[in-house]
Formats: structure tokens, C-alpha cells, sequence
């Protein structure tokens, strides 16, 4: 392996030459007349996908990479393409950087907001759907204004403000990303035969950047054998020469910024060193053996998808990888703190290797999107419930449903130990995570009581909340990458599975024990005379109450425990700290508003069936006040849809608690005194 | 209601339910009002306000005045150990519930403890630079330097429990007396006009500026602020000094009737530790690729007389010795890292923890016993 070439040098010999040569050759021209869709075959996404990439501080597979950059910008995974056939993301990727032009002339630029195509001069369209080509001037010709946005403070920012900042960093991202393999797609023609010969370049074949770099040493005594001579006594063998390398140069120049794509892993921890780009790697004098051999490889396949040669590319992707020796492996262990515990020396440092790699669980996990699985059958069992309604004998349609559900429930589980295994954490360390483990607990619990009661109540509970939540998880996941690496503070698994754990199934009960206590609203509002059933109903919620009193005090504790832990303080009365001794304090006060008879049964179903608003104020709200060290995953828009929850649930509850309450009054004899 | 109960106060009914009831939903009002407000005044402030007071006086009306966090708190605290000591029923039916009001009691004593003990501080140190002392985050003093002595700065401190107006102060150790004239726990200097200027302003602060007051911060970024008569000084130095609460500004220098020469400075209150600790190294790893920090961690040696032990401060994992607990908050890099450890006191630190254990116990108890009645099917109807 020849060392690259320092481009300084060139820059200077090219300098040098530049005055001797006024006009050059035009050798950087792509390949003219052709279809954009057929120059990379159809299985080219495929074939890239699990190429591992260090993104956003975690290895990933370029599936991941796509699908995360995809997500940014169109918000969903699949595009339609110019022709109107599907492109999954893993192929849109590989058009995108294998097949630029064409990629940038698929809309995959979602603007939802009227008001910002309209700023941005743009035609209004029904789909809001725009291509780079479109947005890259009205975008350009914006800078200025962006500049003075970014400097405005967040809070003075208007909605089309944020949106045209946000637009802007995803165009240039993706565009960025477009070009970031520029060093190793063929772009250059080198006219001269004798000379491509000379240089041992394929024949009628474009050249990489980076070969023409590995060829640099061949080159360059050309190029210093012009420099005696007057430009008239170049030969057109050395003209060719010239042409090219003024070619590289300006590729250099224009091209070698765009390192959004860090292939190469560093030499040594891959897991904890930045890794290098293309561009960046041919820069560097410094690469191991091993790095270039990488680079090599990763050159051959690159240029074996962009000829069309995807049996050459199935050989070499999966020899490029095994050349990464990156741990690919799932492995298990015993968290740290349990070792510190000196729990019996036979437990302490154990860990085991699971037989499937990492990067393929996390291809499976983007490529079969159990949540929207799970989702449907929640929907399903929902329909067959409702249909049992209409029956007088209902019962075997419960059992359907109670089927549907369940297997949901098996989809919803098996997304989150996938999650689990990916990250190698406790199922809750986000935000998305914690909607999703909520999601989980609701159908869990709804499923228990099911199974005890056998009359549909438990269906309810467990589908309205699993199915509201999975809705809820997907407005997240499109953000982006929902896998991403923790910050510091949180970096603790012991207490990711306690203090985060206890406190999200809390969240996930509370929420039954309210909705149980809305179901036997309705039913007494509707059925006032079944008693028996009234009642069993409302054991049911006392029972779920004291549960989820357990979890959400001993989550709320364990916090406080993890902040003495952690900075020093058990508790600050900080927002979030505050949220969860809001649900703790409320199911304190109907608990024992129960036993001192400060609430009859009307008032503890009336005010158990808010607690679910206490639950979104803790959950959500805080996030709004942004302030105090929990202040994580606030989004746009939340207020509304916190408010409007907050409502919806204010409405259901007071609305039969109040006509209860009437119907009662007017019934009851006046008291005799 | 019935009229026995109504008309005689029996210390018993200290243990009743209603007032548990009661208590709790006004602390659920605080809880929600001292949380959203937050976002205008700062954490702290609000701590004081709502949470950390006896009383409240809502929209600073005079003589309304409802019930503060400490003394709603302090309500529950009666009340539930009247409930324990009288109306308690020791049957093994309520056993669960029993242990949880006792594991409640613990933590409410904890906080209690916690309220009354806890120092807050931090110290800052340099890569092999060490400290025997710390400032408290929320406290502050005069400290009065006498660098006379070589060996050692004697150091006189007043704390802000001195802070009132038109109170003059003094030690027996010092010649100097102190006269607040305004105090501001946040101000801002404003340009004095020159009409104000007067011989009685001393330091060019107080000539050039007089202080305004502020509200609370509400990122509790505050400049304390006070000007101060000072006498006991020689000829031409007594007068009203301007005090501010900031490291960057010059120091005042004063010298004595008798000659000696002090510096005096307000500052956060600086609290020693009976032991030393030095900063080796601080450490700061990224997730690969990215500005975001995956660990943070010090390095520090533990000097006590003549024992050395080499210490690793990170996340989740602070040190612990004689009370005093030093925790990874912060940093500053540089030529020479600095490290920012916090430092807290607390006797009640570790009640949270049997708490919890008694509280989980207790209600896990009350589950087993009850959830089996409790999570039935309907009845069929007959």
C-alpha cells in the first residue's frame, strides 16, 4: 500500500503549472445521457446496509444510518420515488450517495408548514414534498436570515423561525451525507488511453478519487517534467496528465469538508475513538496497515456498486466487515454496582457473548417494526371488543380479542428486549423508551385483570392506554435515532433498572387504576342497578391504587436515593421530583380520603379517574417548565397536546361524575335531622 | 358530624384522618404553585418561599399569611405520630400497613434532620492544587483577613445571620465595627449621579455606584450586594464601603486605629474539613465522534495527617468521609484541568435508605394480604 500523496504538494505544483496551461480539459463530467435509476442496481441499498458506521456517538449499521437520516427529513421510511414506486431508505441512501443527481432530484423533504414554503418562495404543494435541487437556492439565498436566527435567544424564535432553522440543518446534513463518499465513487475520466494504462486504471472506466490518489506517485513525475517546457511543447499525453490532476485538485477542494460518514474505525477502541471518513482518511499520513487495507476494501466495494457488479460487492462486504474486527456480539454482564456489593464472588464480572451480532439485531429491530405490529392488534382485539358488546353473549369474541391483545402484548415485548439487547441498558432510559415501557405496563396490567375477570374491563385498559401510547411512540420516533448514547449522568444501569424502572410502571398503573375508576363511572352512570358488578369494579381500583402507591413511592424514593447518589442532594423539589410526588401525594390523599370518609365512593372513583392527569403533568409537563436537571425531551407542540389530554380526561371524568351526583341527590329522601 | 367530638379537643384527634386529608391537598397546592413558579423566580428562591417556610404570604399581601411547605409538613408529621402512638391497631391484618406508616415516619424524620444539618457547597480545584475547606452554595459572610502573620491568614467571619440593617456587629477579636446600611440578596451596581457623591463613600465602588435592587434570579445567578459603615479604621478611612459578592472585584484593604492592616470581602461562607483533599487529575471521555461526554471523573488524593489515599470521584460514584460527601458536579478545562467538586454535609443521610426498605416492606405486606380480594371477577348475577 503506496502512501497517499500530501495534497499540499500537489496544490503548490499545480500552482506552479496553472499559468503554463490557461485552459484544461473538462475530465470531471458525469456520465452524460444517462437514466438516473440505472446507474446502481436495485439491490445496491441492501447490499450497503450492514456496513457498520460510527453515528452519533454508537456504532451502527449503515440500515440504521439511513433510516435515521431518512426519518429527519421525509418522516417515515419508505419514499416514493419520480416514478412513483417505493424506495425503502436503505436504497434511497445508496441512490443518494452512489447516484447523487438523480437522489437529488427525488422529493423527500417534507414541509408540513404552508407558511414556510411560502417564506421560502416556493409553490405551495399538497404533499409538501420538495427535492434538494428545489430547496438548495431558496434555501442559499436565506442565509443571511438564518445566520441572525441562530443568534436570537430559542424562546424569541417564531414557528417558521425554528422550522426554517430546522430545515436548513437537514438539508445541509443530508447533503453533506450525499457527498461524504466522494473520495471513492468514480467520478473522473481519464481521456488518455496510454495514460490510464500507465496509471493501470480500468479501461472506459470513471476513477475514484481515492485510486487516482494510490496512483499519485505515477503521476506526479509527469506533472514535474512539464514544469521546465512552455505550455506549447506538452505533449497530449501530459496535458491528460495535467487535466486529471487538476480534476483531484478541485475535488480535493470542493469535496474533502463532507466527512459525514465515518467508515474507517480508528486504530484501537473503536467504541470510545472518533472513527475517520473517507475523505479523511486519505488525508491522514498516519493510517495503520490495517486502516488502509480498510480504506482499500472499502474503495472495491464502492466502486463494485457503482459499476453494477453487486456478485463482486456480496463477496467483498462481508470480508470489509470481518476486516473492521469490531465486536460484533451481544454480550450480557452483571452490572458494576452489583459487584461492588459484594454479592457472593461467584456472580461478580460474569458475562456472556449472545451467538447473534449486534449490528444484525439492530437491522432486524429497523426492519420489522414490532411497536406498528403490536399496534394493529391492539386496534384488532379493540374491534372484536366491541363487536362482543353487541352481543348478549359476548363471550367467545372476548376470547378473539383477548387473543389479539396478547399477541400485541407478545410483539410489544419482544421490540423492547430487542431494544434492551441493542443497547445493552434497562428498558427505560428515554423518553420514547418511557412511552413505550408505559405503553407495556397499561397492557400487562389490563391483561392480569382480564385473565381474573373475564368480562372485558381488562380489555379496556390494557387496549385504550397500549394503543393511545404506541400512537404517542411513533410522533418520537421519527425524530430520529431512538437508540442513541446516554449522557453522562444517566450512565448507570443499576439505577436506570430501579429509581427508572419502579417509577415508569408507577406512570403505567396509575394510569389503569384511573382508567378502571373511568370505566366504573360510565357503568355506574349507565347501569346503576348492577351493584354486584359496580362494586367488583371498584375493588378492582382500590386494588390497582395501592399497587401503583407502591411503585410510585418507591420509584419517587429511589430517585431521591439516586440523587444523593448522584449530586449530592436526596431532594431539591426540583420539577420532576415534584411531578412524582404530585402522583404520590394525590393517590395518598384518595387512599386515605377513603378510610377517613372525606370521599364516598362517587368521590374516589371521581378523583382516582384524574390521576391520569396527574400522571401527564409528571411525565410531560415538567419538560415544559425547562428548568432543574430533569429538563430532557421537550418538544414543540407539547403544551397543546398536554393541555388538550389534560382536558379530554377532565371532561370523561366530571361530566358522569356530576350527572351521577344529581341523579343521586335528586333520589335520595332528604336527611332526616 | 356528631356533636361529642366537635365540642371537646382531645389530644387524640391530633391522630385523625381528616387532617391528613387536608394537610396533603394543601401541600399538593404548593407542590403545583412551587413548581410552575420555578420558571419566573429560580429554584432557590422558590425552595424559600414555598417549601422551606413556615408561612406564606400569597402576592407578598400584608397580614394574609396561609400555611408554608415546613409547617404543612410539620402538620403531617404530628398527625401521623399521633395516628401511630394512639389510633394505631396492631392486628396482623394492618401489619403492612403499619410498617409503611412507621418506614413514612423515618423518612419524614430524615427530612427533618436533613432540613436542620445539610451544608451545601462546592470546591474548585486545579490539577495539584488541594483544599481543608469549602463554600456553601446559599450561604454567605464578611470575612475580615488579618495577612499579618506569616504562617498562617487569620480569618474573622461574619454570617449572614448579621446581615440586618442598621444592627451594628463586631467581635471582640477585631477593632473594627460593621454597620449595614442596605442589604440585597441580588442587585445590580447603577452609576451614581454626581449630586450623590459625598465624603462619607470610601471605596471607589461606593463612589462610582450606589446598588438597586433585584428580584430573584431566575437561573439563580444572584449578585449579593450591601453597603456597610465601617469604624475602628484610621483617620479618613471610616465610612460607607460598597460590599458585592462577586471573586473578580478588587478587594477592600482597611487599616486599624491600632495600625493593622485587614482585607474584607463578602463571600459564599467558607466551611473547613477536617481533612485535605488535592486534585491529581480530571478527566473528561466523549462518545466517540462527538462533542457529548460519555464520563467525567477526578482523581484525588485524601490527606489526613500522614495517610494518602488515591481516590476516583465520578458519576454515581462520590467519596464519603466524616459526614462529608464530595460529588463530580463540574469542570472547567484548560492548560490545567479544574475540577468542580460539590460538597454536601447531611446527618440525615442515610434514613432515605431504611425508609425505602421499611416502606416497600410494608406495602409489598399490605399487597399480598389484600390484592387476592381486591383483583376479583364480577359476580355473576343471579
Amino acid at each position: 500500500m503506496t502512501p497517499s500523496f500530501p495534497m499540499k504538494y500537489l496544490a503548490i505544483l499545480l500552482a506552479a503549472l496553472s499559468w503554463l496551461i490557461p485552459a484544461s480539459s473538462h475530465a470531471y463530467e458525469k456520465e452524460a445521457g444517462k437514466l438516473a435509476s440505472e446507474r446502481i442496481t436495485a439491490d445496491a441499498g441492501e447490499l450497503l446496509s450492514p456496513i457498520p458506521v460510527l453515528h452519533g456517538g454508537r456504532i451502527m449499521p449503515l440500515d440504521s444510518f439511513a433510516k435515521v437520516h431518512l426519518l429527519s427529513a421525509y418522516h417515515k421510511s419508505t419514499v416514493k420515488g419520480e416514478d412513483k414506486e417505493k424506495l425503502g431508505y436503505n436504497q434511497w441512501f445508496a441512490q443518494l450517495v452512489l447516484d447523487r443527481d438523480a437522489a437529488y432530484q427525488i422529493k423527500f423533504f417534507r414541509l408540513r408548514n404552508p407558511d414556510l414554503i411560502d417564506h421560502l418562495g416556493l409553490e405551495e404543494r399538497l404533499d409538501g414534498l420538495f427535492s434538494l435541487d428545489e430547496l438548495r437556492e431558496p434555501i442559499d439565498s436565506k442565509s443571511d436570515e438564518i445566520q441572525i436566527i441562530y443568534e436570537k435567544d430559542t424562546d424569541l424564535r417564531t414557528l417558521v423561525e425554528k422550522q426554517l432553522l430546522d430545515l436548513n440543518n437537514v438539508v445541509r446534513t443530508i447533503f453533506a451525507v450525499s457527498r461524504s463518499l466522494t473520495a471513492l465513487t468514480p467520478e473522473v475520466m481519464v481521456m488518455d488511453a496510454k495514460l490510464a494504462a500507465d496509471m493501470h486504471f480500468p479501461a472506459g472506466k470513471a476513477i475514484s478519487y481515492y485510486q487516482l490518489s494510490e496512483a499519485m506517485p505515477k503521476l506526479e513525475p509527469i506533472l514535474t517534467g512539464m514544469q521546465g517546457k512552455p505550455s506549447n511543447e506538452h505533449t497530449d499525453y501530459e496535458r491528460a496528465a495535467y487535466a486529471v490532476a487538476e480534476q483531484m485538485f478541485r475535488m480535493q477542494q470542493y469535496e474533502s469538508s463532507f466527512q459525514s460518514i465515518a467508515l474507517i474505525p480508528p486504530a484501537e477502541d473503536p467504541d470510545s475513538n472518533p472513527w475517520l471518513s473517507p475523505w479523511e482518511a486519505i488525508a491522514r499520513d498516519d493510517l495503520t496497515e490495517t486502516q488502509s487495507s480498510q480504506l482499500a476494501q472499502l474503495s472495491e466495494v464502492i466502486l463494485a456498486l457503482s459499476f453494477k457488479e453487486d456478485e463482486k460487492a456480496k463477496e467483498l462486504i462481508p470480508s470489509y466487515i470481518d476486516s473492521l474486527d469490531i465486536t460484533p456480539n451481544i454480550r450480557l454482564e452483571i452490572p458494576e454496582t452489583i459487584n461492588a456489593w459484594k454479592v457472593p464472588g461467584f456472580l461478580a464480572g460474569i458475562g456472556f457473548t449472545l451467538p447473534f451480532s449486534k449490528n444484525a439485531t439492530e437491522m432486524l429491530y429497523n426492519h420489522f417494526d414490532s411497536f406498528e405490529y403490536s399496534l394493529a392488534f391492539y386496534v384488532l382485539g379493540f374491534i372484536f371488543l366491541a363487536i362482543s358488546w353487541l352481543q348478549a353473549n359476548g363471550k367467545n369474541l372476548r376470547w378473539v380479542s383477548f387473543s389479539w391483545v396478547t399477541l400485541g402484548f407478545l410483539l410489544h415485548t419482544y421490540g423492547l428486549l430487542l431494544r434492551m439487547l441493542i443497547r445493552g441498558r434497562p428498558p427505560v432510559t428515554t423518553i420514547y423508551e418511557s412511552i413505550i415501557f408505559v405503553g407495556f405496563t397499561c397492557v400487562l396490567v389490563g391483561l392480569i385483570v382480564e385473565w381474573k375477570r373475564r368480562d372485558g374491563l381488562g380489555l379496556i385498559v390494557a387496549i385504550v392506554p397500549g394503543s393511545i401510547l404506541h400512537f404517542v411512540g411513533f410522533k418520537y420516533a421519527i425524530e430520529g435515532d431512538t437508540l442513541k448514547p446516554l449522557v453522562a449522568v444517566l450512565d448507570s444501569n443499576f439505577w436506570l433498572a430501579t429509581h427508572v424502572v419502579t417509577i415508569t410502571i408507577g406512570y403505567g398503573t396509575s394510569a389503569v387504576a384511573g382508567l378502571i375508576a373511568t370505566v366504573y363511572l360510565y357503568v355506574r352512570l349507565f347501569n346503576q342497578k348492577n351493584k354486584a358488578l359496580l362494586q367488583s369494579i371498584a375493588k378492582n381500583f382500590v386494588g390497582i391504587t395501592l399497587v401503583s402507591l407502591l411503585f410510585a413511592i418507591v420509584g419517587t424514593i429511589l430517585g431521591g436515593i439516586w440523587g444523593d447518589q448522584s449530586w449530592g442532594r436526596f431532594w431539591g423539589w426540583d420539577p420532576k421530583e415534584n411531578g412524582a410526588l404530585l402522583i404520590c401525594l394525590w393517590l395518598l390523599l384518595i387512599v386515605h380520603g377513603k378510610w377517613g370518609k372525606q370521599l364516598d365512593e362517587l368521590g374516589y372513583a371521581t378523583m382516582l379517574s384524574l390521576t391520569s392527569i396527574t400522571v401527564l403533568v409528571a411525565w410531560f409537563g415538567v419538560n415544559l417548565l425547562s428548568v432543574g436537571l430533569h429538563s430532557y425531551g421537550f418538544t414543540d407542540g407539547a403544551l397543546f397536546w398536554l393541555t388538550l389530554s389534560c382536558g379530554a380526561i377532565a371532561v370523561i371524568t366530571f361530566v358522569p361524575a356530576i350527572l351521577i351526583y344529581l341523579r343521586d341527590r335528586a333520589n335520595s329522601t332528604p336527611p332526616q335531622n | 358530624m356528631s356533636q361529642s367530638s366537635a365540642s371537646k379537643f382531645s389530644i387524640k384527634s391530633l391522630a385523625s384522618a381528616g387532617i391528613f386529608y387536608y394537610a396533603t391537598l394543601w401541600l399538593i397546592v404548593l407542590v403545583v404553585i412551587g413548581t410552575i413558579a420555578q420558571k419566573y423566580s429560580g429554584l432557590q428562591f422558590c425552595l424559600d418561599k414555598y417549601f422551606s417556610s413556615w408561612w406564606i404570604q400569597p402576592l407578598d399581601m400584608p397580614f394574609v399569611v396561609v400555611p408554608g411547605g415546613r409547617l404543612t409538613m410539620a402538620i403531617i408529621m404530628v398527625n401521623l405520630t399521633a395516628k401511630l402512638i394512639f389510633s394505631t391497631k396492631w392486628k396482623w391484618k394492618m401489619i403492612g400497613i403499619n410498617i409503611t406508616h412507621i418506614g413514612v415516619m423515618i423518612l419524614m424524620i430524615g427530612g427533618v434532620v436533613t432540613a436542620y444539618t445539610t451544608i451545601e457547597g462546592n470546591v474548585a480545584l486545579k490539577e495539584g492544587e488541594q483544599a481543608n475547606q469549602f463554600s456553601a452554595f446559599h450561604e454567605l459572610e464578611i470575612a475580615v483577613i488579618d495577612r499579618s502573620s506569616a504562617d498562617e491568614d487569620k480569618v474573622t467571619a461574619f454570617s449572614d445571620g448579621f446581615f440586618r440593617v442598621n444592627e451594628p456587629f463586631s467581635a471582640d477579636s477585631l477593632p473594627l465595627k460593621f454597620n449595614i446600611l442596605e442589604y440585597y440578596p441580588n442587585c445590580e451596581p447603577t452609576a451614581r449621579k454626581e449630586s450623590e457623591v459625598n465624603d462619607k463613600l470610601i471605596n471607589r465602588a461606593a463612589q462610582n455606584f450606589k446598588l438597586k435592587a433585584l428580584t430573584h434570579d431566575a437561573k439563580d445567578q444572584n449578585l449579593a450586594g450591601m453597603m456597610v459603615d465601617i469604624s475602628g479604621l484610621k483617620e479618613g478611612q471610616n465610612g460607607t464601603y460598597m460590599l458585592l459578592n462577586s471573586p473578580g472585584l478588587p478587594r477592600i484593604s482597611v487599616t486599624a486605629e491600632d495600625g493593622k492592616e485587614y482585607e474584607i470581602i463578602l463571600q459564599r461562607r467558607v466551611y473547613k474539613l477536617p481533612f485535605t483533599i488535592k486534585l491529581d487529575t480530571f478527566t473528561r471521555e466523549l462518545h466517540a465522534g462527538t462533542s457529548m461526554a460519555s464520563a467525567y471523573s477526578s482523581m484525588v488524593e485524601v490527606i489526613e495527617g500522614d495517610t494518602h489515599e488515591n481516590v476516583k470521584i465520578y458519576m454515581n460514584h462520590p467519596l464519603r468521609r466524616h459526614g462529608f460527601t464530595f460529588y463530580q458536579a463540574s469542570f472547567t478545562q484548560g492548560e490545567r484541568n479544574t475540577s468542580i467538586l460539590q460538597v454536601v454535609y447531611n446527618d440525615g443521610e442515610s434514613l432515605p435508605y431504611y425508609a425505602i426498605i421499611t416502606i416497600a416492606l410494608g406495602l409489598l405486606l399490605h399487597l399480598v394480604i389484600q390484592l387476592p380480594r381486591l383483583i376479583v371477577a364480577a359476580k355473576q348475577k343471579a
